[in-house]
């Protein structure tokens, strides 16, 4: 089977997929909580404030009707009204998509290079001094959790040595770049906690790697060690990395929630926080049937790439 | 080493070793041979001490968490508040033991109901294959397509905030994870010969399951235990931290965090022990699964984010 | 320990040629529970031209020899005395820059399990020219030819295309030959081989070994063999050594040490195993008894003192030394002389009660322990079982809703029809894919067939065991293949064997143990074992508690898969033993799944021979094993390696792939690597089945030349 073969199944999968992940955002959203209009409204709303709210979200129709109309809505581009904000929530969501994607992609840049070399690094000198250093500071890297490390960072480089902005409030339209200071925080927190799971798991794979028949073939070519680890632990290792920074870009979105928290950024994850905090429905799905379809393209991509470079997959 | 290496050497008549308790209770999760890993131990006496503070809470803090010594507001550390006090005049100290009641109960109960239908879903359509299999991993596909924090915060949306919808919502994170790793533990068991002559003696499922399949996933079960239990920690104090979790004045650690960023310039204590409580509990989780898990040589399914 | 045996043999006549001398190595490893001594002050020389082989069963230390020479033991492994001599050089002295410039080029090694040996995500054209690029200055291009033409060296058809594929794109046999080729690219001096044909079907193998043989010719390197498998030796070698417990317990020319078998390990290896020419009924396998000697403890005396039958006092007292006992040919031995004498007292003909292991202990009892009588199958009209036509085809679909991508049926059986008789054992021997594995899985209800019929003693069997009566699945049971997964790891022996007898014969506690008890004395073992958990038993215990399972419920029949491809000959003569004694006792019938021709030359009463999923040749034992055969028993037969130094080696070999079990060729199944094809006839029918004397059945188009052959209406399958 080729690989556009592949492609076209794959795709089609992440289609079922996606489609599946919108039925369970629209389950939980609108048909779990039972009346969503008193929910939305609290418990002291008159019974009128409940009817008119029905009336606005078209609740008074079944659930399969809304959800189909959600869906042909959202394929359109129609993606429903804000109700806080009483704005469209299409417009909200790109500017604020397009800022979360400048700090996931500058964090990518930066952390996946460096933790896969540090990942590397460690496998090879598997045991050593090295080694548990690496571990050792992945490991606290895992433990504390982003607003652990975002407070940390704050406290040192804004409060002591006073160098960058303690937060990154600033206008949601406002080019990203404008100001790259406000930038640095929030990239640097969740640097740390993407290095360290994405090293650590490459460090495993390496250590695999290395254990493997094929290396010692290699050593006994006597070839000496750098082109066994260039040619032929290398790119047997770094092919699961693939995978492994497919499921980061997961986690990665749940740390996006946290540290626009942390800094203020006008971000799609804080924006989500809002949408929770004030029950606004059409812009809560959206944001979170968004941020899924990133993802399940991310592993999309993951998947084709790792097909792509692998000479044994059978499709 | 990839290297030549001593081939078995079969003892002339082996003779069963004698365990002490700690082997004994090692060797119950398939730990064998075990040799005081250093991960283990540390990890170990970490998740303990926090234990041991959910088990004697009540007893140790010198004041009741909710009482506000209002001439006694943001005191740094003394001896009389060991972590010091916040806006109100509460005793930190009293707060972050009764923390570790609310957290740790909290993850640990997510935890066990996460991990134990992810056991129960994992080894079932394992074992049974074919269309059921099928249908319910397809579910759990749709359902790993949410990013851990989105899917808590999603299901919270919808509960409402409170410590049981936590451990809910948590809980539900977790079944399709631990399934997915479960499953593959039981494929990897599930064509070994000694469940294939159970079935060739016709056992049921039920059977094939609990008494074959499941004593040998033990090991890999106590390493995912370890590791949700972290990633449970880190999400509900998340889910505290951005307002959506456990609500005030409940002493929930991410919520202390929180709370104390308003003082972060003035009374960076505030933030500071909840803090150090989380990571602690959070790392001695980690290290414990991770000797674990070394110990085990597993490295089948890397618990999943 | 091995103060007395300071001296190797005396140094080798025209020393010059000498390539490898090895001289007093012993190597330990460090472990939990002190120092393993895995190879104890081993000398010996290889000239060059010469093959010396190695041959010794598992935990021998064979391996670590091969990697001690190689430079490459593992993290705690040391080298604790002794020399190793490359052309007078002492590699262990030598810089590490040096060895790297010798290792691959003038000392290159050639690996078991050749497919974990290669690189899976290079080309393997790549990894060959690599060895060249490191060691020899030349261009890519000329690099690349010369992998071309040591691909074309190894007999690898289209050099060029090959040379661009993946490992995985390879088979077995191919992938060997890459790493002999690549092994060979700069002209080794010194070429060791560890295992390589060990886990290759028994066809390929013959070509790799032939492979070897002409190669040996033309580069003249010497090499070091290692193998567990004597006939393998037997037909590489020039000189031999046997090692055990880390010692070569026998060294010397290959004919000197086959012919005179002056080490009392040497007679009882070589009488322990089955061979083409024998069965049980005419004579029983000897045994070694007990086990390899915990290599952390060893004993002050004789390491094979435990287990030798001719052991005295002296020999738990002080080590033999290796004396020379004939022109370059020792034994570590002090009774070396006995040791012949017995054995030529004992001429060609050794006795059938084995001299090594007592006979069934008096009074044994009969595990039948519930009185029911065994009344089946007994009116001559109803086989035990008789399979009819069956075939099991497996969808192998990658389709996604039923778009995109394809589907291939893949028959793994296709229309096999056989009967057993009760008592009786009927081989099913073929190589690996040839479907053997998956009768025996569709009979005991492991997987559905897809099409035919299974009757058990007149009774249809229906689908999966599950789905089966309880007194069915008593009656049928099976044995497995492999020691280490056989037992549930953390259940106890007596768990594992109380259960079937809970099930089957309603024994509860102590009467459920006693009974375990009983079945574990059946299959020689110590009622103390009930307590134990499998990893505190041997390969060949294991085998033997899986062994008491089955017949814990009184089968009719049992299917064995492979019982004892896994173990080491001296244990898999105990256990083939154990096997037909058991039979003899219990009057079981046996369907015995094995890809070897010899051990089923030994145990079988009827042999079916089975090539991509279809049977070929079925009859009496005698019968298939003597002309006039079936063309690929023929072939299956021929690339038996004998464990005979002198042995002719038959030239009948199998050329190309096997066809893929999803697109079987048309006509006879075998017509694409048939040594003996007529023509095209082959190619389009089906061929007949010829039905001979006693049952003989052979499926093929050559015209018998028994007159009693005489076509059969019905065509095969
Ligand atoms: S020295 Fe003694 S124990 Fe050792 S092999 Fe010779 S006879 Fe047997
Ligand atoms: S039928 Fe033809 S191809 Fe088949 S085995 Fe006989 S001779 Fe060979």
């Amino acid at each position: 089977m080729s690989l556009w073969v592949f492609v076209a199944r794959r795709l089609l999968f992440s289609a079922l997929v996606l489609l599946m992940v919108s039925m369970v955002v629209f389950v939980v959203v609108q048909v779990l909580p039972g009346d969503v209009a008193s929910m939305i409204l609290g418990t002291d709303a008159t019974p009128e404030d409940v009817a008119t709210m029905r009336e606005k979200l078209g609740l008074n129709r079944p659930a399969h009707v809304r959800y189909l109309e959600w869906i042909a809505g959202a394929v359109q581009g129609d993606w429903g009204t804000s109700l806080r904000l009483n704005q469209p929530v299409a417009p909200l969501i790109m500017t604020r998509m397009g800022n979360s994607a400048v700090l996931a992609g500058l964090t990518l840049l930066v952390a996946v290079p460096l933790a896969i070399g540090l990942g590397v690094y460690a496998g090879l000198r598997r045991g050593r001094l090295p080694d548990r250093i690496i571990a050792l500071v992945t490991l606290i890297g895992t433990s504390l959790p982003e607003f652990v490390w975002g407070n940390l960072l704050i406290i040192v480089f804004a409060f002591w040595f006073k160098w960058l902005p303690p937060s990154s409030l600033m206008d949601p339209g406002d080019p990203v770049f404008a100001q790259f200071k406000l930038l640095i925080l929030p990239v640097a927190t969740l640097t740390m906690v993407m290095l360290a799971y994405t090293s650590r798991m490459t460090r495993t794979s390496m250590i695999e790697v290395l254990e493997k028949n094929f290396i010692r073939t290699a050593r006994l070519k006597g070839i000496g060690e750098r082109q066994v680890i260039l040619r032929h632990a290398l790119p047997n290792a770094l092919l699961p990395t693939i995978t492994i920074v497919a499921m980061n870009i997961g986690w990665l979105m749940g740390s996006l929630v946290v540290v626009e928290t942390v800094f203020s950024f006008p971000g799609l994850g804080r924006m989500m926080v809002f949408a929770v905090s004030n029950r606004d429905v059409p812009m809560l799905q959206m944001t979170v049937l968004v941020t899924a379809a990133i993802y399940c393209l991310a592993n999309l991509l993951a998947d084709v790439l790792y097909a792509y470079m692998n000479p044994r997959v059978r499709y | 080493m990839n290297t030549a290496s001593p081939e078995s050497t079969a003892a002339s008549a082996p003779t069963p070793p004698r365990m002490g308790i700690v082997r004994r209770t090692f060797a119950l999760f398939g730990i064998t041979g075990w040799r005081g890993s250093p991960d283990m131990i540390v990890g170990g006496i970490f998740l303990l001490v926090h234990i041991t503070l959910v088990l004697v809470g009540a007893l140790i803090t010198p004041y009741p968490y909710t009482e506000f010594h209002m001439s006694d507001t943001l005191k740094p550390p003394s001896l009389q508040y060991w972590f010091g006090t916040d806006h109100y005049g509460r005793d930190v100290f009293s707060r972050v033991v009764y923390g570790a009641h609310g957290t740790l109960l909290l993850s640990a109960a997510a935890t066990a109901l996460g991990v134990g239908l992810g056991v129960a879903i994992g080894m079932t359509v394992g074992y049974k294959g074919g269309r059921l299999d099928e249908i319910v991993m397809r579910i759990m596909d749709g359902l790993l397509s949410f990013p851990s924090l989105l899917l808590a915060m999603l299901i919270m949306s919808s509960l409402g905030p409170s410590k049981i919808n936590v451990v809910i919502a948590i809980m539900i994170v977790f079944v399709p994870r631990s399934t997915r790793v479960l499953r593959s533990v039981t494929l990897g068991l599930k064509n070994l010969e000694f469940v294939e002559a159970a079935k060739v003696r016709g056992e049921s499922t039920f059977y094939v399951i609990t008494r074959e399949l499941l004593p040998n996933a033990a090991g890999p079960i106590v390493v995912e235990v370890a590791i949700r239990l972290s990633f449970a920690i880190l999400l509900s104090t998340s889910l505290g931290f951005i307002g959506i979790g456990v609500q005030p004045p409940e002493p929930d650690w991410g919520l202390m965090v929180s709370e104390g960023r308003q003082f972060l310039q003035t009374a960076p204590w505030l933030m500071f022990f909840p803090a150090l409580a989380i990571s602690t509990a959070v790392i001695g989780a980690n290290l414990f699964g991770d000797g674990v898990g070394t110990r085990l040589a597993y490295r089948g399914g890397r618990s999943d984010l | 320990m091995s103060a007395v045996i300071a001296s190797p043999l005396p140094p080798l006549p025209g020393a010059a040629d000498t390539v490898l001398q090895v001289a007093g190595l012993s190597v330990d490893y460090a472990t939990s529970r002190g120092p393993v001594h895995a190879v104890r002050d081993i000398s010996f020389a290889i000239r060059r031209g010469e093959t010396f082989g190695v041959v010794g069963e598992s935990g021998s230390g064979k391996s670590t020899l091969a990697f001690a020479v190689m430079g490459y033991l593992s993290e705690n492994g040391r080298v604790t005395g002794g020399r190793i001599d490359y052309q007078g050089q002492d590699l262990l002295a030598m810089p590490r820059a040096r060895q790297d410039e010798l290792r691959g080029a003038k000392i290159a090694m050639v690996y078991q399990d050749p497919m974990s040996s290669l690189n899976p995500s290079l080309q393997v054209g790549i990894q060959v020219a690599e060895a060249l690029l490191a060691h020899e200055r030349i261009s890519r291009e000329a690099a690349r030819a010369r992998t071309l033409e040591l691909f074309a060296a190894v007999n690898m058809p289209e050099p060029a295309a090959i040379a661009l594929r993946y490992p995985h794109q390879l088979s077995g046999g191919q992938q060997q030959r890459v790493l002999i080729a690549m092994a060979l690219a700069c002209n080794p001096d010194l070429l060791i081989m560890d295992e390589p044909t060990t886990g290759l079907d028994v066809t390929t193998e013959a070509q790799i070994l032939d492979l070897i043989a002409a190669l040996k010719h033309r580069f003249s390197s010497a090499i070091l063999y290692i193998s567990h498998n004597l006939g393998v030796i037997a037909r590489v070698s020039d000189r031999i050594g046997v090692m055990y417990a880390g010692q070569m317990i026998e060294q010397g020319p290959v004919r000197s040490v086959f012919g005179r078998q002056l080490h009392p390990y040497t007679a009882g290896l070589l009488e322990c195993l089955p061979n083409l020419e024998f069965g049980r009924k005419s004579r029983s396998l000897r045994l070694i008894r007990g086990m390899i000697p915990d290599l952390t403890r060893m004993p002050p005396g004789c390491s094979f003192e435990p287990r030798c039958p001719h052991a005295r006092e002296r020999c738990g007292r002080e080590a033999p030394p290796l004396v020379e006992v004939a022109p370059d040919h020792a034994s570590r031995c002090f009774f070396w002389q006995e040791q012949e004498q017995a054995r030529l007292a004992a001429g060609n003909l050794p006795p059938v009660a084995s001299q090594y292991e007592p006979a069934v202990p008096a009074g044994s009892t009969s595990l039948t322990l519930d009185p029911s009588p065994r009344g089946r199958g007994k009116s001559a009209a109803v086989s035990l079982l008789k399979v009819d036509a069956l075939t099991k085809e497996y969808v192998d679909s990658n389709k996604l809703l039923g778009l995109f991508g394809s589907e291939r049926v893949v028959h793994a059986l296709d229309g096999v029809s056989l009967t057993l008789e009760a008592n009786e054992t009927l081989a099913v021997v073929g190589e690996s894919g040839c479907g053997k594995t998956t009768l025996a899985r569709c009979i005991v209800g492991l997987v559905e067939p897809t099409r035919g019929t299974i009757e058990f003693d007149g009774i249809p069997l229906g689908g999966t065991a599950g789905e089966r009566d309880r007194e069915l699945r008593r009656r049928l049971q099976m044995v497995f293949q492999n020691p280490d997964s056989t037992l549930n790891p953390r259940r106890s022996i007596g768990d594992a064997l109380m259960r079937p007898l809970e099930m089957f014969r309603g024994l509860k506690g102590a009467t459920a143990r006693d009974a375990a008890g009983e079945l574990l004395r059946a299959v020689r073992l110590d009622e103390r074992y009930l307590d134990r958990l499998p990893n505190q038993l041997s390969g060949g215990e294991k085998q033997r508690v899986g062994i008491a399972r089955a017949f814990a419920t009184n089968p009719d029949l049992i299917v064995c898969d492979e019982p004892v491809s896994a173990l080491d000959v001296s244990v898999q003569a105990a256990i083939l033993n154990l096997l037909g004694e058991l039979q003899a006792r219990e009057r079981t019938a046996y369907l015995f799944i094995s890809h070897d021709m010899s051990v089923v030359r030994y145990l079988a009463d009827r042999v079916a021979v089975v090539y991509l999923g279809r049977i070929c040749e079925v009859g009496p034992v005698e019968r298939v094993f003597a002309p006039p055969y079936h063309p690929y028993t023929e072939a299956l037969l021929s690339a038996v390696p004998v464990p005979d130094p002198d042995a002719e080696v038959n030239p009948i070999r199998l050329e190309g792939p096997v066809p893929s079990a999803a697109n079987p060729p048309s006509g006879c199944v075998f017509h694409t690597r048939c040594p003996r094809k007529i023509g095209a006839i082959c190619e389009q029918q089906t061929p007949p089945a010829q039905t001979g004397t006693d049952g003989h059945v052979i499926v093929c188009h050559i015209p018998s030349p028994s007159s009693a052959m005489k076509a059969g209406r019905r065509p095969a399958s």
